[in-house]
């Protein structure tokens, strides 16, 4: 299964980065064989809809589960749409022991429909083009 | 001649010195684009006889002819467009409306769609002009385009900007004749002061500072401004009279004549000044 985790560090002893769309950088790789590549997020100067670049990187990098702090409403919508799944990190911990949480079931699913409603959002989020 | 009144820090006074400027001069027309919160009414009370609403191009995707190829969002500098693997989403809040998208699809599977923004409202005789943003929507420029498009050219225009120095702002004061910066002789003032000088003075088009609720201390704006090239062309000293009156929804001009005199002076000052 190839999974993704939002790293403030560029390997598995880096610790979380709560962020998605503005998050330093990416730890992709599969849960079967543990071998994760780094990837620089390139959406982190982004003026705008930097939430939306990343989820089209995930979409790219054919990832199905993504560890992170929180998403953004933009980012949720995206990755809804592509049926991928996020979960709730821990912020603190490194990449890896939230990946080892993951694997043991310890990770909650984030809720992405709470993200459209309640907040601040500006837009009506993403439609079928 | 067209004027642009703005400030930098908001409450200052914009609203008040440009309805007064636009209730004495004869033939002025008020235009007020602080399309997030526009209030001139509120002062000028206008019978408003048009209403036309201001409507922006978006992407729609043909998902017949779409083929997943990615280049639109690729394209796509402020990410507007997100490419799944069974369809495109778009965003049409982030959309700048540039039709990047549709030049950069090889299959030719993009159109174009309207969408409202916001509306622009008029009264009978011209005098009064407002651009109003649509609540939710992120930018005002487009609104601010279309409004000035609705001045007449020849017109003498006073246009009321947002607070700030902003996108919205810049839109606003480009192509005016005369930049009038309204502040408050407070810290708070001074600092914002500082943001819209800089643009100011970044147009090279002449300026004036309006001193509103002036007092004894004018935490150093007048020297500030000075230094900048930029005079104290009307100081409107702080006064309970004219904070009631403006409660009640009255300017300064309606309330004194004096009022009535030194803003048709400005006016006149101001058309000497930059030439028009």
């Amino acid at each position: 299964m190839r999974v993704a985790v939002s790293t403030e560090g560029s390997d598995l002893e880096g610790k979380l980065d709560p962020r998605f769309g503005r998050a330093a950088g990416f730890l992709i790789g599969d849960l079967e064989t543990m071998s994760f590549r780094y990837l620089d997020n390139a959406a982190l100067d982004a003026s705008g809809g930097a939430g939306i670049a990343a989820a089209q990187e995930m979409i790219r990098e054919h990832v199905e589960a993504v560890i992170t702090g929180h998403l953004g409403p933009n980012a949720s919508d995206v990755m809804k749409a592509a049926g991928i799944a996020a979960y709730a990190g821990v912020p603190g911990m490194s990449a890896g022991e939230n990946i080892r949480l993951y694997r043991e079931g310890g990770l909650a699913p984030m809720d992405m429909t709470s993200a459209r409603g309640g907040g601040q959002r500006h837009g009506r989020g993403g439609r079928d083009g | 001649m067209k004027i642009a009144v703005l400030s930098g820090k908001g409450g200052t006074g914009k609203t008040t010195v440009a309805a007064c400027i636009a209730r004495v001069v004869p033939e002025c027309v008020y235009v007020d684009c602080d399309v997030e919160e526009p209030d001139g009414a509120l002062f000028l009370k206008p019978a408003i006889s048009e209403e036309t609403p201001v409507e922006v191009p978006v992407p729609v995707v043909a998902a017949d002819v779409c083929d997943l190829c990615g280049e639109c969002a690729a394209a796509c500098r402020f990410h507007a467009l997100a490419v799944l693997r069974d369809r495109v989403l778009v965003f049409p809040e982030l959309c700048h409306h540039c039709g990047a998208c549709m030049a950069a699809c090889p299959a030719r599977a993009m159109s174009e769609k309207m969408r409202r923004i916001g509306v622009i409202r008029s009264d009978a005789d011209g005098s009064f002009l407002e651009g109003r943003l649509d609540i939710g929507e992120p930018s005002g420029v487009p609104v601010i385009r279309a409004l000035k498009r609705h001045i007449p050219e020849t017109a003498t225009a006073v246009l009321d900007c947002a607070p700030g120095a902003a996108c919205t702002v810049s839109h606003t004061i480009d192509g005016c004749d005369y930049l009038l910066l309204v502040a408050e002789p407070t810290p708070f003032g001074r600092h914002d002061l500082e943001a819209v000088l800089t643009l100011a003075r970044e147009t090279g088009v002449p300026a004036g500072l309006v001193i509103n609720k002036a007092g004894p201390d004018d935490a150093g704006i007048r020297a500030l401004c000075r230094a900048a090239g930029v005079p104290t062309v009307l100081e409107i000293p702080f006064s309970r009279n004219i904070a009631e009156g403006y409660s009640r929804g009255y300017l300064p001009v309606d309330i004194g004549f004096h009022w009535r005199l030194a803003f048709r002076r400005l006016a006149a000052d101001i058309e000497g000044w930059c030439g028009a």
